[in-house]
């Protein structure tokens, strides 16, 4: 069952003078195995808005059902923790174990599992997340390099099998390289073993290529939910609103400003490179 | 949660009290201390919280918000009314059962130690509400600085004291994120006894350390950038000078503390 | 200008080569980037710039002044400025004027010429009506402005961003490149950008990349991104004008292989396309 969002508002510091509304009245369906995007500008609510997908924040109006479970029920906020997996922003700097292998059993230790089970999790989520399982299970995390510690603190949340991941701002700090494999990692975690996943980001390029709908946040509101595609045929509406657009979509304006019209719905670089030659091999 | 602590923030403002030279400042809440500290009666109590009110609105930091200073400290108040309830056994005695009794003077004496606190602290606050860190190091740092001569590390720990204040924000924001991250793997920091309690947060301790560390490490880095190399040679921004109104406030501060200690000896004895 | 003499860092003693015979100018009023996969050596090469490090073997000389020399040292910082990657961790004070006045206050500029100096920075970083906020409550982008108006303080002649805008949303990034541009453009600053994004490199006079603690190439962009299949091995992306460039000319598009702006290309494109 999806994770669905109805009339959300948060109001922050409520009833001082300080007040405001960081997310209004926001409603929203996250499907079964779905790649959701976040985006918006730095304040838009973006992740005032997926910290309420687990129960971690408490709506000040309207609900949120997690498979069925409302969030504002405290008895189904432990549950919906374990269907929906939240990674924060730099989630390497909530590594605290001795061992890697203890940090990632931390969560489904919480969860109650057998000592069998949560082994056989971890080297399941390690070898996932591409950790060497006899190379790095007694490591200390601390003295891993940056992608590593990224990848490990991924790992601990892959090991609770959650239903739903929701992560903010996964690569940042990563370098090319770094911000594929991280990537290619969620693809494959939905691709293979059907996780929803739903990942803010500023990183449009890899939103493009990824997401199945994107949802854009603008000073508290949902103002579009839709395929990316349709959301990046309005790149003048978005960078009025402070966000990026991929570069394929730049090019295919630049094109249109002089007279080329490429037709709608380009967004990476391997489909405007197809169109190019489309037109080209045509005539 | 974290956002609301004011304790030790800066709100900005022009007004007298804002402008008042930090020293002057810092030797009024001297004299504010011994006042609260000197008070043994409710009459004199509610005239010290009137002068603590009178001087709130004239520096116009809204009453509401030094409040908010004592509410991160209310269960401490709750355990100090308590505890100071059922320590003291004089007075005509209300309740008794076993080695617990009760007494009025217990309850009065209670009340006025809370009263006491959060006088305390609302009056700190406005010291830290009305004077940027840098100027409340300055004088601090001025105030010392005939210790420097004794070798006293007066300029270090004012910088000490103001990178401090500096972080305190950063680093509760932090702690706060890394509580959220750890509840989000099933942490729980609600249940069980204190020692249960306790190693539930060793995983917001560890990371909230070596971010800490790694924040210092940083921050050493860019001031050394800027060119800092300690104390000496350094010149200020702001130089510090005496007013007259310096001298007014200092003689209100000292006159309400010689009129409070007068009449504590004199009309409620 | 800052000469590099064939420098080598190990952090410690028995650990390998952070940097290793790393030799170059960089040139007075140039933009210069430095990219490089993380662990490419390239964060360590600009804290040599001003000193914070002091290479193993090899010498930085600063207009002349090595960073080795002691009595040079203040004086090598005060020219070259330095700004991070955490803007929470640079910051020093609570309020934005009296961190911006930190530096000239640590060289003994006097009062009302440390006055004079925060005013004209923070107009340069367009920050003075946020003169008395406190820096917790700024933006990213914002904080990282006033990090450099912190630097700009002191008058410097070569500006270093230590991967500035990392951590920093699209907007925020904007605001400060140009800042950057601007000061060097207007004021001749030199500045030495460090980068994971080729976007900014796009936007310096040469690019320097690193690799395992090496100088692998030096050139304009122009120049570096015709090696796209290098730098790619090296764990680092080319922009879209580049990478489309590569495969159009692969097609057998008539383009110019030194193509490596969007409107560029665009502007290339256009009668190829039309024209069917």
């Amino acid at each position: 069952m999806p994770i669905v969002v109805e009339k959300l508002n948060h109001v922050y510091m409520t009833g001082s003078a300080l007040a405001f509304n960081a997310v209004e009245d926001v409603s929203l369906t996250v499907n079964e195995g779905e790649f959701l995007c976040v985006i918006g500008h730095t304040g838009s609510g973006k992740s005032t808005l997926v910290q309420h997908f687990n129960g971690l924040m408490q709506p000040s109006s309207g609900r949120v059902v997690v498979d069925g479970a409302d969030m504002c029920d405290k008895k189904m906020r432990r549950l919906g923790r374990q269907l929906v997996g939240m990674v924060f922003q730099y989630p390497e700097y909530q590594l605290f174990e001795e061992t890697v292998f203890k940090d990632i059993a931390f969560g489904p230790k919480n969860m109650g599992l057998s000592a069998d089970e949560i082994s056989l999790r971890v080297a399941d989520a390690m070898r996932f997340v591409g950790l060497d399982f006899d190379k790095f299970a007694e490591k200390s995390p601390f003295d891993l390099s940056g992608g590593e510690k990224r990848r490990a603190a991924l790992a601990g949340i892959i090991a609770m099998h959650p239903k739903y991941l929701v992560l903010d701002e996964p690569m940042a700090g990563l370098d090319p390289s770094g911000r594929r494999s991280v990537l290619d990692m969620l693809v494959r975690l939905q691709k293979e073993n059907g996780t929803g996943i739903v990942m803010v980001s500023h990183s449009m390029d890899d939103i493009a290529r990824v997401a199945d709908r994107v949802a854009v946040m603008n000073k508290g509101r949902l103002v579009m939910c839709d395929t990316p595609e349709n959301i990046f045929n309005h790149s003048d509406e978005l960078v009025k609103m402070g966000l990026d657009v991929p570069q394929a979509v730049k090019l295919a304006d630049a094109l249109l400003k002089r007279g080329v019209d490429l037709g709608g719905g380009l967004c990476t670089e391997d489909e405007l490179f197809t169109r190019i030659m489309e037109i080209t091999r045509h005539v | 949660m974290f956002k609301d602590i004011t304790l030790g923030q800066y709100f900005p403002g022009n007004s007298v009290i804002h402008r008042l030279d930090p020293r002057t400042k810092l030797a009024a809440m001297i004299i504010y201390i011994a006042m609260v500290f000197s008070v043994k009666t409710m009459a004199l109590y509610a005239a010290v919280a009137v002068f603590l009110v009178a001087l709130l609105l004239i520096s116009r930091i809204p009453v509401s918000y030094v409040f908010k200073a004592v509410k991160p400290m209310r269960w401490l108040l709750v355990f100090m009314f308590i505890i100071n309830m059922f320590l003291i056994k004089s007075g005509r005695v209300i309740f008794s059962w076993k080695f617990i009794t009760l007494t009025v003077d217990g309850i009065e004496q209670a009340f006025f130690i809370v009263i006491r606190l959060v006088l305390l602290v609302c009056g700190t606050s406005l010291l830290t509400l009305t004077t940027t860190p840098i100027s409340l190091t300055d004088g601090l740092e001025r105030i010392m600085s005939p210790l420097a001569k004794i070798k006293f590390p007066a300029h270090e720990l004012a910088m000490m004291m103001m990178i401090a204040l500096r972080f305190i924000p950063t680093l509760l924001e932090e702690a706060e994120r890394i509580m959220k991250a750890q509840a989000a793997r099933g942490a729980d920091f609600e249940s069980g006894n204190i020692f249960k309690r306790a190693k539930n947060m060793i995983p917001i301790l560890i990371p909230l350390f070596i971010s800490a560390f790694r924040r210092a490490d940083e921050l050493a880095m860019a001031m050394e950038s800027r060119c800092y190399t300690g104390g000496e040679g350094r010149t200020r921004m702001k130089v510090l000078k005496l007013a007259p109104r310096d001298l007014i406030a200092f003689l209100i501060a000292a006159a309400m503390l010689a009129g409070i200690i007068l009449a504590e000896r004199l009309v409620f004895a | 200008m800052i000469c590099i003499d064939n420098i080598s860092f190990k952090y410690d003693e028995a650990g390998a080569y952070a940097l290793k015979n790393v030799s170059f100018e960089i040139n007075s009023g140039e933009m210069i980037a430095i990219v490089g996969h993380n662990g490419s050596g390239k964060s360590t090469l600009a804290k040599h710039l001003n000193g914070l490090l002091l290479p193993t073997e090899g010498d930085v000389r600063v207009d002349g002044d090595s960073t080795r020399d002691e009595n040079a040292l203040n004086s090598i910082r005060r020219r070259v400025g330095m700004v991070f990657q955490n803007p929470d961790n640079q910051i020093v004070t609570t309020v934005v004027e009296e961190d911006v006045g930190f530096g000239p206050e640590n060289i003994g500029v006097p009062t009302d010429e440390i006055l004079e100096r925060v005013d004209e920075a923070l107009k340069a970083v367009r920050m003075t009506e946020y003169a008395k906020s406190a820096p917790h409550m700024l933006s990213g982008g914002q904080k990282q402005r006033v990090a450099i108006a912190g630097i700009l303080a002191l008058r410097p002649k070569t500006l270093v961003l230590d991967e500035a805008t990392a951590m920093l949303d699209p907007i925020g990034r904007r605001e400060v490149l140009e800042t950057v541009s601007e000061q060097n453009k207007r004021r001749g600053i030199t500045v030495v950008m460090i980068t994971q994004y080729m976007e900014e490199a796009l936007l310096c006079d040469r690019v320097a990349v690193m690799s395992g603690g090496e100088l692998k190439m030096l050139d304009t962009p122009r120049n570096v991104f015709k090696r796209v299949d290098e730098l790619r091995a090296l764990g680092l992306d080319a922009p879209i004008a580049v990478s489309m460039r590569d495969r159009l000319i692969k097609e057998g598009f008539p383009i110019s292989d030194s193509i490596i702006g969007i409107d560029e290309l665009a502007e290339a494109l256009c009668p190829l396309l039309s024209k069917n």
